[in-house]
């Protein structure tokens, strides 16, 4: 993909479209007059609106038929998302009436449709953001998770960019002092300039070390982190499914509309959503169409920020997670409603004793009339962080010691067994773990951050070869190169096709 | 009737720039007159007694390998060799040669008088065109005739001379100007400013006390230049160089007197090279340093002068004895010649072609410090590429166009012609992104294809050629030859110091161990098993080899900006574009980049900019 430049006017619709809603934008990006929007609404005074302030106007088409009414504000260049002169009209948010206010920019005054991403390439070219701060606003908006979200909005105020260019100057400072060396050390003391060369390299690795610490964790979970259920057909999956999503009312539905033989669907945990997958029910002896079910559960388990193991107590009579190497983050017991209940967790809890136990009835026992009851603030069990109710802390043990004395604890021989109150802050932890040390959100940043790491590694190893100030001069070049890269100051054209690519139209 | 001498090439100056073009321009069996100076020898040393240094060294043999003049030259006057970062890896090592700065011209003058070349000594009143060419004015009705013409004129046109308070008009000390470059080339755009450069008060050998200074021996080791002299003989006899240095007191006087230096009281204007700062740049721009190298030179084996290399001034001569006296062994100096700066006009070279023809006049040619640049061996470069070009324009044949990748001076032209100059101009290494490739050792090797595509088939020709091929031979001997890790070889690694032989090792893969010198064990090696070589061939081999690696590396990782690198893009467009800045427009109209290499190596672009033309590309 690639963009054709001609500087002409662009149009879109900046709103979404698959529903209907009360208002949407369309945009105007590159117009060098306002004679169109004279037109458009029928009043001269509008060739020279005021920048920043919003109109209301009538919209006719030029046999004064009348297209809609609405608002509209005139941003003039350079004073602009764009760069550009332009004009966001708000109208009625019917995808048709949309449509037909774009059709009559495209057919009456030429204006182009912009491609995807194209207004952000405006703005990265008319030096409105750097590429860190397009990246950033991806995220924003296409982020589904709340990591993400808070990432764009970090990048796009330059955050991770000022850290790079800080980085990029030490580079060039060890690049101009490795030149010094080279071509004028007759001028210039050299003892001086190598206990500064010195200096800066150990600066460096100091500070290439945080960012590769950075880029580190999985970016999948961050950004999008999955729960899913797994467990023998029966166990009582789907039920344990509703009673999350029952309890934890995502307004969002899975807005990337994958087609799926599992049913998926976001919930909420604190600020965060998670996507909640319930799997194929594991079976042996199934037929070869329930084999590839199969095949997809345990790969969608391999994946997922936290595996559930779904266990009916009643039915269970063993497990073959070892098998197909799954390693279940938590386990939930159901039925824990029905008579001889306790009695069946004794030899379960002993084959998984390394994993947190919590329970579910089989009906009705829902997060209130749970044993740990759903008022958090009172119950030894609750939401209360700071003590790390769920003991993520593994020194402690899954449950944590200090819970013997808890409702569950004292009476069962078994040890403690959590609601799923707790199940689910257990979850809300593990996930803010993963975001502590503020990961860097972008594949591409962590690529050139761990190609610069090994570089590094590289200088660090060739050890007696530095003397050879060409050979360290190559190597601080191709440091170099690979920080401006990161900086987006020569991006290979791939980058940006990749970035804007990923722009929902009219951003 | 008007009389004419006809040529087809003429060259006005017979400095470095001048004797490159003429020589160059003479091996095609064309018409070549030198037009120089009365009174002034051919190849004169007006500053530093010295040829070559680091980037420079490499500039020479660059020239000699394509069949010029300087290396010869520099090998037949050299009293002192020195190769510069030896201890700082082979890319960056660089043949310095002290030179008798008199024999050095007699040489030239010599070489000269044996070729077909005719030397006029007259100074030039004026150049006309018509459309058969030019016409320079020189005498009462003197004309010469030339269909082309290659200008060398240094810091001739409008020279201005300061010492202290005395302003006197002259190309240097003693010899006066040309006329400006606007009396000469009423439409030749030249740089608003002018530029400066100066030199340093020259001692009389008596009154130095070298007791009291360190003495730098000449390098036997030290390679000669050219070709055809054998590795290491030295034509004249060999003597030191000394060392010494500024002192708290030195620098005290020096700024003391800050309101006389013609530099800081606004008697100069010009822009003097920051990478050779006078030793009044360097009292005012560091002041806490009082501690500067000051090598004192001599600047021949029969002269009674020498040279003091990093305190050059223009300061009142009585300041210039007096802070000279506080230096260590200068206590009792004399002066033979005192100090003095230089302000000179420079031409416009955004306005050449890389043939370094101007733009708008056919078959008018600039090089050396004409066109801003500083040095001997940027002057030769330059004036080799220039009389190559008129002499293959008058043939009718392709130009000569070096490129950046492949040598230093590929790479100053470039910077000459696309970016604008605003300080005289002098190479050094960081200049080039492929240091690790463009090196002394295998200048051969890089202009091979140059200089076969002007179809010479002289001397040189064959001698690069047997050179080749010997190179060719010897790399793939040590890609062939291996060592078994038997008991012998074992002891022959640790008698060597080559390290353990656990596997069956080739002799490339020996040289490239890092902890050993790849020249000395390729030596060791060969004599070892009866094989002789010339030390430059074995030097050549053992250092590619060594690189290797590192440049297919450097080559991959370039691969992908170097596609970008060579795009073309039209940069007319670009200033259509509404929203780059006005100033990025302005540097773009300016220098006319032709494709993106050029655009980014264009000083104060954007960032923004790039990334965006990257993305049109």
């Amino acid at each position: 993909m690639s963009f054709h430049f001609s500087d002409g006017p662009i149009v879109a619709i900046s709103t979404g479209t698959s529903e209907k809603s009360a208002l949407g934008i369309v945009r105007v990006s590159g117009v060098k007059n306002l004679k169109f929007l004279v037109s458009l609404t029928g009043q001269s005074k509008f060739s020279e609106p005021e920048s920043h302030k919003v109109y209301f106007s009538r919209f006719y088409t030029k046999n004064r038929e009348l297209l809609d009414e609405g608002v509209f504000t005139y941003f003039k260049g350079p004073k602009s998302f764009t760069g550009e002169n332009t004009v966001e009209f708000t109208l009625h948010g019917n995808p048709f009436n949309l449509e037909r206010v774009l059709r009559y920019l495209v057919d009456e005054f030429g204006f182009r449709m912009a491609q995807s991403g194209e207004f952000s390439y405006r703005a990265l070219k008319n030096n409105k953001m750097n590429l860190t701060q397009v990246e950033g606003l991806d995220l924003i908006l296409n982020a589904s998770s709340e990591f993400g979200l808070n990432s764009g909005l970090k990048a796009l105020n330059n955050d991770l960019y000022s850290n790079y260019l800080r980085l990029r100057e030490l580079i060039l400072e060890i690049k101009a002092s490795v030149e010094i060396l080279i071509d004028f050390s007759e001028d210039v003391g050299e003892e001086e300039i190598k206990s500064k060369l010195n200096r800066d390299f150990s600066q460096l690795r100091v500070e290439v070390d945080k960012l590769y610490q950075r880029s580190k964790g999985n970016l999948n979970d961050l950004m999008a982190p999955v729960i899913s259920l797994i467990g023998a057909t029966n166990a009582g999956k789907s039920t344990l499914f509703n009673k999350l999503v029952g309890h934890n009312r995502a307004i969002v539905s899975d807005i990337h509309g994958t087609t799926r033989d599992y049913i998926s669907e976001f919930i909420y945990l604190g600020d965060s959503p998670f996507k909640l997958i319930d799997t194929a029910g594991i079976r042996e002896g199934a037929g070869e169409i329930e084999k590839i079910g199969i095949d997809q559960s345990i790969e969608i388990n391999r994946k997922s920020f936290f595996k559930i193991l779904v266990i009916n107590p009643f039915s269970f009579i063993g497990s073959d997670l070892e098998i197909h190497g799954l390693k279940p983050d938590a386990i939930v017991l159901t039925h824990s409603d029905l008579d001889g209940f306790k009695d069946r967790v004794g030899a379960i809890s002993v084959q998984f004793k390394d994993i947190p136990l919590f329970q579910s009835g089989s009906i009705g026992a829902d997060f209130k009339s749970g044993p740990m009851g759903a008022d958090s603030k009172s119950g030894p069990m609750g939401a209360d962080s700071k003590s790390g109710p769920m003991g993520a802390d593994s020194k402690s043990g899954p449950m944590g010691a200090d819970l013997k004395s808890g409702p569950m604890g004292a009476d069962s021989e078994s040890g403690p067994i959590g609601a799923l109150n707790d199940l689910e802050n257990m979850i809300l932890k593990e996930y803010q773990v993963l975001k502590e040390g503020s990961p860097i959100p972008f594949v591409r940043h962590r690529n050139v951050i761990s190609a610069i790491y090994d570089e590094l590694n590289n200088i660090y190893s060739v050890g007696q070869d530095l003397d050879d100030c060409a050979i360290l001069s190559h190597h601080v070049n191709i440091l170099s190169s690979k920080m401006d890269e990161l900086i987006g100051v020569v991006s290979p054209q791939e980058v940006l096709d990749h970035i804007f690519a990923n722009f929902c139209i009219g951003k | 009737m008007e009389q004419f001498k006809s040529f087809d090439i003429t060259i006005l100056g017979g400095g470095h720039a001048g004797l490159e073009a003429a020589w160059a321009a003479n091996q095609f069996n064309l018409s070549v007159a030198i037009v120089t100076m009365p009174g002034v020898g051919l190849g004169s040393a007006p500053c530093n007694p010295a040829v070559g240094g680091v980037g420079k060294g490499q500039v020479v043999r660059e020239i000699d390998a394509m069949g010029g003049l300087m290396g010869r030259l520099a090998d037949l006057a050299g009293i002192q060799y020195r190769t510069l970062n030896e201890s700082k890896g082979y890319a960056v090592q660089s043949t310095r040669v002290q030179i008798d700065k008199e024999k050095y011209s007699e040489f030239a003058e010599r070489i000269i008088e044996e070729s077909e070349i005719t030397v006029i000594r007259e100074k030039v009143l004026s150049v006309e065109k018509d459309p058969s060419g030019y016409f320079c004015l020189y005498g009462d009705k003197q004309n010469i005739k030339t269909s082309f013409l290659i200008v060398t004129t240094g810091t001739f046109l409008n020279g201005v001379l300061h010492t202290g308070e005395d302003i006197t008009d002259g190309g240097r000390v003693g010899i006066s100007q040309s006329p400006g470059m606007k009396e000469l080339f009423s439409n030749i755009k030249t740089l608003k400013k002018r530029f400066k450069t100066g030199t340093p008060p020259r001692i009389k050998r008596h009154s130095i006390d070298f007791s009291k200074m360190e003495a730098q021996p000449s390098d036997t080791g030290s390679l000669n230049f050219h070709y055809d002299h054998s590795a290491n003989s030295r034509n004249l006899k060999q003597v030191d160089c000394f060392l010494t240095r500024t002192n708290p007191k030195t620098l005290g006087i020096i700024r003391e007197n800050k309101e006389r230096s013609p530099i800081f009281n606004g008697q100069i204007q010009g822009v003097g090279p920051r990478y050779c700062p006078s030793i009044e740049d360097k009292a005012f721009r560091y002041e806490d340093r009082n501690v500067h190298h000051v090598f004192v030179e001599p600047e021949g084996l029969d002269i009674d002068s020498f040279y003091p290399n990093g305190i050059s001034t223009s300061l009142p001569k009585e300041i210039q004895l007096e802070f000279l006296r506080t230096i260590d062994g200068l206590e009792k100096a004399e002066i033979d010649v005192f100090g003095y700066a230089v302000e000179y006009d420079v031409v416009d070279t955004l306005n050449m072609k890389r043939t370094l023809e101007h733009d708008s006049f056919e078959g008018l040619y600039f090089a050396g410090q004409v066109c801003g640049t500083s040095g001997y061996e940027e002057a030769g470069g330059q004036g080799l590429i220039a009389g190559f070009n008129a002499a293959l324009k008058a043939k009718g044949k392709d130009p000569l166009i070096l490129p950046r990748e492949l040598s230093y001076i590929g790479v100053m032209i470039e910077d000459l012609v696309t970016n604008e100059r605003d300080e005289p101009y002098r190479l050094f290494t960081a200049r080039s992104e492929n240091r690790l490739y463009i090196r002394e050792d295998n200048s051969i090797e890089r202009l091979f294809n140059f200089r076969e595509s002007l179809e010479l088939n002289s001397e040189v020709d064959y001698h690069n050629r047997k050179f080749i091929e010997a190179k060719v031979a010897l790399e793939n001997l040590c890609d062939e030859t291996h060592y078994l890790p038997n008991r012998e070889n074992r002891e022959l690694f640790e008698n060597m110091g080559l390290g353990g032989l656990k596997e069956k090792t080739t002799l490339t893969e020996v040289l490239k161990r890092s902890h050993i010198d790849p020249i000395l064990t390729l030596k060791r090696i060969l004599a070892n098993s009866g094989i002789t070589a010339d030390d430059r061939l074995i030097r050549t081999v053992a250092i590619t080899i060594k690189y290797r690696g590192y440049i297919a590396r450097e080559e991959i990782e370039n691969a992908s900006l170097n596609k970008l690198e060579n795009k073309t893009l039209e940069w007319k467009s670009l200033l259509d574009n509404s929203n780059l800045s006005f100033e990025c427009k302005q540097r773009i109209s300016k220098i006319k980049p032709e494709t993106f290499g050029q655009l980014k190596r264009i000083e104060g672009i954007r960032p923004a900019t790039l990334a965006f033309v990257a993305s049109t590309l």
